[in-house]
């Protein structure tokens, strides 16, 4: 059995990442204690994705969403109409006190013993008459202490709702560091407008049987896995369903890298345009109509955009990953929330450009109804490795062999375009090693005093051979 | 029994039930002998397969419980082409859920014809699939269809129109890789 | 002319939780207050009060409890 770190600041975890080998260890995949861990030293204190300003338009509008392990509510505050977010369980008895996906409500009602909650989450009502009757004077009408618990933090970025229960976290803009305009480009319609998406409603979600950093650490950003993995659907032709390819527009000189940010933990793929404006469409779609639209959009694009070069973003479907695990591209958020060490739950939303014709809007809901998820022509191949890859590397033989993560390793070059970003050729495994060095970072700290600013950490950028610069610490 | 057209005879019937019944497991008996491209047959050059996602709703809420079929993100809203597309990539021998193949069984019941008019023939039925595969992977769907069937020189019945409702909320299979 | 709403009946669940805005209640406690606000979850209305044994509750929005309610009648 390994030996497993047992307290916040016990600094053994580091036995599971050989920087100098560029290999990590299965005990991080399998570990029940590790996945403890991880949910009180990751999860209680990064940024995680709520969802979208669009799932909730109206007044009194809520939807269900996690943080992890636990369920949150996002509501719309019947009065203020602002977005807050509670962790769904009643301050008395820690019953959910919402068990419907979504809905418009002035309350919500424990159906245990009656607690009651407005849109602020502000203790409003309690079975059994009033108050005094029901708790003699130990809780007193309208009793503030007892709300529902609230996030430490929310934020709105163009359109997105972001949350974090630690208030000592830096702000979502400083926690996105370099990526907060890859970002806000991803959230923008297909014109260059800012937070120009909606989302179509509801999240997708399913289960995968595997540990949450299998598809939120290891698959995104791994582009030697396509040939191999999705090869049935490109051998079906089914890669030619939207039409990609089928017309090549002129290409702006540009350069693609894997990217990873070892002191935010993000990473991704990424193209830099090496050219002020926005190249020309190319057509996609073979549903009448669709090309055209998103040609206008190009051109109106490139009017507002004429003078300065696009922000990096993600190329070949490719996409950002922001820790500790959403993914986003042009027009999906997926997000992966652990359930169990081997249990994760994987939530989707597509967006479109919310002034998009219908046709335009039908085309794009049913290619992302068709690619994604289980049912997903590419993405149900992902589900089989994902899936078998946790009890293949459970077993006592199996949990001592680490995972080879050397890809590009001593490669990786600095970047002015990104600044303290490392990008390290197109198929490296860059990305993911700066999501193990964020990683160990937030296992070890005691707090976020520890991990930002960024050059508090003593323990960002752990592998070697950066420019040259071998940082890692023993 | 239902005299479903108004002017149909018991024996007509009788006849239409079992015409329908034996169309329903020759579905059922060609998914499960991995016979896809002829199940695939069966289907008309129109169709609608839908099979949309289930909200948690209150009592009474009955319109909010099914995602809209052309505004929401739904599991299937597929053609026939779609679905052809899907059997191509089963049939590769490299698509990894599938590969080795399952052991799927399809268990089809409650067979009801609702009523029969110009559009065709209105069936609804339940079903229960299995899936064993590899050595103990086993996921299980269980549901109910809503069909419009025309008549077919050809192969008796296609199905025009399917809304496939599942006992599900979140998918807890992690692939769906079946026929319903 | 004012209708009195059976909320103690065999249906009153169902009569209570469609209970609508503007319906006055009468309370256990001899308050007495319209509905501003029901949530439609059987439990609870949100009322203002026009009466209230503690007067300085008069005008004051609270969430009442079924059990609470003695009865309930549109305006």
């Amino acid at each position: 059995m390994a030996n497993i770190v047992r307290a916040i600041g016990d600094r053994s975890i580091r036995a599971y990442i050989d920087p100098e080998r560029g290999t990590v260890s299965r005990e991080l995949y399998v570990n029940d204690d590790i996945f403890a861990q991880e949910l009180e030293q990751i999860y209680q204190r990064c940024w995680l994705l709520l969802g979208h300003e669009s799932q909730i338009p109206n007044p009194g509008d809520f939807v269900v969403t996690r943080m992890g392990t636990e369920e949150v509510l996002m509501v719309r505050d019947r009065k203020d109409h602002k977005i807050r977010a509670f962790l769904n369980s009643c301050r008395h008895r820690g019953m959910k006190v919402c068990r419907y996906d979504e809905g418009n409500t002035l309350v919500f009602t424990c159906p245990y013993h009656a607690w009651t909650y407005d849109t602020k989450g502000k203790l409003v009502g309690v079975g059994f008459g009033n108050y005094a009757n029901a708790y003699t004077d130990t809780l007193p009408t309208g009793s503030e202490e007892w709300g529902l618990v609230e996030v430490g933090q929310i934020c709105n970025f163009y359109g997105s709702i972001w949350a974090t229960w630690d208030p000592k976290a830096p702000s979502f803009q400083d926690y996105l560091g370099p990526f907060a305009e890859s970002l806000r480009h991803c959230l923008q319609s297909s014109d260059g407008e800012d937070a120009g998406l909606e989302f179509f409603t509801p999240f997708q979600r399913h289960r995968i049987p595997t540990n949450w950093k299998v598809p939120g650490f290891t698959s995104v950003t791994d582009l030697t896995h396509t040939a191999m993995t999705h090869r049935s659907a490109q051998a079906a032709g089914l890669h030619e369903d939207r039409g990609t390819g089928k017309e090549t527009a002129k290409p702006f000189p540009q350069e693609k890298y894997a990217i990873g940010d070892h002191n935010l933990g993000h990473g991704g793929m990424c193209t830099f345009y090496d050219q002020l404006g926005v190249p020309d469409y190319a057509n996609e779609w073979f549903e009448p109509g669709v090309d055209d639209y998103f040609r206008a959009q190009t051109e109106r694009k490139k009017l507002l955009i004429a003078d300065r070069i696009m922000p990096p973003h993600g190329w070949g479907g490719g996409h950002f990953a922001i820790f500790p695990a959403v993914m986003v591209d042009s027009w999906r958020i997926r997000y992966y929330h652990p359930h169990e060490t081997g249990i994760t739950e994987r939530w989707s939303l597509f967006g479109v450009d919310k002034n998009a014709p219908d046709h335009v809007k039908d085309a794009v809901r049913h290619y992302a109804e068709r690619f994604n998820g289980p049912v997903g022509f590419f993405e149900s191949d992902d589900m089989e490795n994902w899936n078998y890859v946790f009890p293949a590397s459970q077993g006592a033989t199996a949990r001592k062999y680490d995972y080879f993560y050397r890809n590009g390793l001593g490669h990786g070059k600095y970047d002015d375009r990104l600044p303290g970003v490392v990008v390290n050729g197109s198929y490296t495994e860059e990305a993911h090693r700066a999501r193990f060095s964020r990683w160990l970072a937030f296992m070890e700290a005691k707090s976020w005093d520890d991990l930002y600013p960024l050059n508090k950490s003593a323990n960002h950028n752990i592998w070697p051979g950066v420019d040259g610069q071998a940082s890692a610490k023993a | 029994m239902v005299n479903v057209g108004g002017k149909q005879t018991m024996l007509e019937d009788l006849i239409l039930q079992h015409e329908l019944e034996q169309f329903c497991y020759l579905e059922a008996r060609l998914l499960d002998e991995r016979r896809l491209t002829e199940w695939l047959d069966l289907l008309s050059e129109d169709l609608d397969y839908w099979m949309p996602m289930r909200r948690n709703i209150k009592f009474g809420d009955w319109d909010k419980e099914f995602t809209d079929h052309h505004k929401e993100i739904n599991w299937f809203d597929e053609t026939k082409d779609i679905i052809a597309g899907r059997i191509r990539q089963i049939n590769t021998g490299v698509h990894w859920p599938e590969e080795p193949v399952s052991r799927f069984e399809h268990l089809i019941t409650n067979i009801e014809v609702v009523s029969e008019d110009a559009d065709g023939i209105r069936v609804n039925s339940k079903f229960h699939v299995y899936q064993n595969r590899l050595q103990d992977e086993i996921n299980q769907w269980v549901g109910r269809r809503e069909d419009l069937l025309r008549r077919d020189p050809d192969t008796k019945f296609k199905v025009v129109k399917r809304k496939i409702i599942l006992a599900q909320n979140v998918m807890l299979p992690k692939v769906v890789n079946t026929f319903f | 002319m004012s209708e009195t709403y059976n909320i103690k009946g065999q249906d009153g669940i169902q009569v209570f939780t469609d209970l609508p805005e503007g319906a006055q209640v009468t309370l256990t406690n001899g308050a007495v207050g319209t509905i501003i606000g029901n949530p439609r979850d059987g439990a609870f209305l949100e009322v203002t009060y026009s009466e209230h044994p503690d007067s300085s509750l008069v005008g004051a929005d609270e969430f009442v409890f079924f059990n609470q309610v003695e009865s309930a009648a549109s305006k």
